[in-house]
């Protein structure tokens, strides 16, 4: 498939980055539509780092072929390089420079124009940082110091955006905030790749790549990673009391519901994977009725996506998947 | 538009680091003021502590026997001067040995067991100096003292024999005398005819003349060396007369008058240089010439005022070459290489801005410490023009070799510990403290390597020499300067803009 730049920003092929003893990347095949949100998952060393690393031309792969916005990253052209923004993994400031001093070097190091007053104000109103700016480095948190590179990654509007653990030591509240700005920057047509150890994350997310051990396990919509995770939809049943034997039978083997075994959470409420959630919870609650059973639930289930990010990365026996 | 566009964010990149190095060098007082003030103060201190002569020898004076003695010791001091404290004299060399290694003496003299008799061998009587000394420096001084301690003992001997010969030559007046007399007396005989009488002149005028030679033979050899030396020869005067008193014994009238009018004036020479011998002034003749040491400039010359203009330069090579490696190491170390290569920058413009920031640092504090030579009373006697090209040429130099040598540097301390030896390596190779006439060619590459060589060397001449700097010392620098420019850039593309492997 030859996609064009402005829709698929980003196209990987047997992208592979080989840094020995089963560090590094393998193999990636991955495609970014313009204007969305991929999120990358996966625990540390999973090979987050090192991708972006290589889309934004910082690290050279071994093997295989990446385009960025049209063009290899090895050869970038200078307004190639304008167009995207990196914030890397960890806050990088200069020690020596206020907050202020090291956001305005970062608009420098763009091109941005000094006429950047209404600019500063707006992204420092937006990392909420305001009247601390003239700090330094030494004086502020891990957070303030992450959020001082957010700022700087958005400072020149980039078109193309790679952030690397955007919300690592962030307070939930900022992080809802962030992930709320990263997704007004998509509907605007900006391309956002977004690593994140926060597995719940991926439900901000547009197309979720779940890595492990320097492979992608899957690319799927947050929606679909569930289902790959566990093989269809879920819905949840609550009994007011303990089911008898019978009445156990008798959910298994219902119309939408049958073939799946029951997972008990406790002794009233059981998790079952059907096809489609929304039919399936609708006929529970008519048996339950028809069969004057006292339920106090049943409804769509969406697990909890650490449960799926484990389901996925692991196989049968609980080992991860792709072990190297 | 894109054209001007794109030259203005090149614009904003490079004052984007102009600014960032400016702020952070004056966020760190404490580094500017120990890397320009720490080695000032000691240079200072050095200037104002150091004395040009060494402080005098210790010295005893070993002679063979008691009686031996050459002079008092008041006289043997003044003979040596400041260069010899005598301590006195003793005949126990072995006790003087000892007192020299136990640090008790610097020198000891030991005067030759028997001059005369080394002098008639047809040897020298040497004199053996004996030290303890290490210190090369310390040794030629020595060295350099022994001879002309040697000298002016010998110039004392001989002042005494001239004395001695000034005295004897005393004697030949009266003959001298006669032997005009009766010159006057053979030219009269001669002129009214007297051939006879002119032949009785010449035999007593043998006789006085035999007289007068045997009275200056004890000075004669003296007269001849000292004589010759001042532009007279005695011994050539004497030959005349003979060649006169013969031709005047000539049976041709005319031509024995002749003669005998030549001998006149020939004896009227004699006299007149006899007596010019006798009036000179012993130490005059055995030392007739001296040294009159004239400096073309009225600059005082002590350590703190020589060593100046030499201070600057080293000072603002250590400064600008230090925060030249020290940057773009932290560079590395904070990782902003990575945001770097992320992003629109060139090498040229990163590098052009650290340029340009401590470039400006770098002339500020050149300024100060100028100010600072100004305030000692020491003023730029050539172009201000070229003194400030020159103090350019060195920061721009030395930032390139702070790039380059940040190259090789993978943490900051190693990135000191460059500096610290290229201060070092600059110390005892750029002439700060030795002449580079005094290193070997092949070793001057080193020098040549090092901007502050070239710095001290055109900064001497404009502050103290009043003439043009030596356009291939200027044009060297530029030179090396700009092929450390591409070394840098070099280093810069390499570690901090092309994307890594």
């Amino acid at each position: 498939m030859h996609a064009s730049p402005s829709s698929r920003p980003v196209v990987a092929s047997g992208l592979t980055k080989d840094f020995g003893d089963g560090a590094g990347v393998f193999d990636l095949d991955l495609e970014i539509e313009a204007g969305t949100i991929m999120g990358f998952i996966g625990p540390s060393g999973s090979g987050k780092t090192t991708t972006v690393r290589m889309m934004t031309g910082v690290t050279a792969p071994d093997r295989g072929e990446l385009t960025v916005l049209g063009e290899s990253p090895l050869s970038f052209s200078r307004n190639t390089r304008a167009r995207i923004g990196y914030m890397p993994q960890h806050a990088i400031l200069y020690p020596d420079l206020t907050l202020l001093e090291n956001l305005n070097f970062a608009a420098s190091l763009y091109g941005v124009s000094y006429k950047r007053k209404a600019r500063i104000d707006e992204l420092v109103d937006f990392i909420q940082l305001e009247g601390r700016m003239d700090r330094l480095p030494r004086e502020a948190s891990g957070g303030e110091k992450k959020r001082i590179m957010l700022a700087s990654t958005f400072f020149h509007s980039p078109e193309l955006i790679f952030l690397d653990e955007p919300t690592a030591g962030i307070d939930p509240v900022l992080r809802r905030r962030f992930w709320d700005r990263f997704r007004e920057l998509a509907s605007n047509g900006r391309t956002l790749l977004v690593t994140t150890q926060y597995v719940g994350e991926a439900a901000f997310c547009d197309y979720v790549a779940v890595l492990a051990n320097g492979e992608i396990v899957i690319i799927e919509t947050p929606e679909g990673l569930r289902q790959a995770a566990y093989g269809g939809e879920q819905i949840e049943v609550t009994f007011v009391s303990p089911p008898s034997r019978s009445e156990v039978g008798q959910l298994s083997r219902m119309v939408g519901v049958e073939g799946s075994e029951p997972e008990w959470v406790d002794t009233r409420t059981a998790h079952l994977i059907v096809e489609n959630a929304g039919a399936a919870s609708q006929s529970v609650l008519n048996w339950a009725e028809e069969n004057q059973i006292a339920l106090e639930k049943a409804e769509v289930f969406q697990p909890e996506f650490d449960d799926v990010f484990v389901a996925l990365v692991s196989d049968e026996d609980g080992e991860r998947v792709n072990g190297r | 538009m894109a054209v001007e566009q794109g030259l203005r964010a090149r614009l904003v990149r490079t004052l984007g680091f102009f600014k960032k190095e400016l702020f952070s060098v004056f966020r760190q007082p404490r580094l500017v003021l120990i890397l320009v003030i720490g080695p000032f103060l000691i240079l200072l201190i050095f200037g104002l502590g150091y004395r040009t002569t060494p402080p005098p020898f210790e010295t005893l004076l070993v002679l063979p026997n008691e009686e031996a003695q050459l002079a008092d010791q008041a006289d043997l001091n003044e003979a040596f001067g400041a260069g010899i404290t005598f301590e006195g004299t003793t005949t126990d060399l072995d006790s003087a040995r000892n007192q020299l290694r136990n640090g008790e003496l610097d020198l000891l003299i030991v005067a030759p067991e028997d001059p005369l008799s080394s002098l008639e061998a047809g040897e020298k009587a040497d004199f053996q100096v004996i030290h303890g000394e290490v210190d090369p420096v310390v040794r030629s001084s020595i060295e350099l003292l022994a001879r002309l301690s040697v000298d002016e003992i010998n110039r004392r001997v001989l002042s005494g024999v001239v004395t001695t010969a000034q005295a004897e030559s005393e004697d030949v007046e009266e003959p001298v005398t006669a032997l005009r007399e009766t010159t006057s007396a053979l030219v009269a005989a001669l002129e009214t005819g007297d051939r006879s009488g002119a032949d009785e002149e010449i035999d007593e005028l043998r006789a006085e003349l035999d007289a007068t030679e045997q009275r200056t033979a004890s000075a004669d050899s003296l007269y001849r060396s000292v004589g010759e030396s001042l532009g007279f020869d005695e011994g050539e005067i004497f030959g005349r007369i003979e060649e006169n008193l013969q031709a005047a014994e000539s049976t041709d009238q005319d031509e024995a008058l002749a003669a005998a009018r030549e001998l006149e004036k020939s004896v009227s020479e004699l006299e007149t240089s006899l007596t010019r011998a006798q009036q000179l002034d012993a130490n005059l003749l055995v030392a007739p010439f001296g040294a009159d040491v004239v400096q073309v400039n009225d600059v005082s010359m002590e350590p703190g005022i020589y060593y100046s203009p030499g201070t600057i330069a080293l000072l603002i090579q250590h400064l600008a070459l230090t925060f030249a490696a020290l940057s773009l190491v932290r560079d590395r170390q904070l990782g902003l290489t990575e945001v770097f290569r992320a992003s629109p920058l060139a090498s040229g413009e990163a590098l052009t801005g650290k340029y340009l920031g401590f470039g400006s640092i770098g002339l500020l504090v050149a300024a100060a410490l100028t100010g600072a030579m100004l305030l000692f009373g020491v003023t730029v006697r050539g172009s201000w023009l070229m003194y400030a090209a020159v103090l350019i040429l060195v920061i721009v130099a030395s930032l390139g070799l702070g790039f380059v040598l940040s190259g090789v540097s993978k943490t900051d301390s190693q990135a000191v510990q460059y500096s610290m030896l290229v201060l070092l390596v600059s110390i005892f190779f750029t002439g700060f403290v030795l002449p580079l006439d005094q290193l070997a060619a092949p070793v001057r590459v080193i020098s040549y390597m090092i901007p502050a060589t070239y710095g001290i060397q055109a900064l001497q001449d404009l502050v103290f020499r009043e003439v043009a700097v030596d356009p291939i010392i200027v044009g060297g620098l530029a030179a090396y300067s700009l092929a450390l420019m591409a070394g840098a850039w070099f280093v810069v593309r390499r570690d901090v803009v092309s994307v890594r492997g």
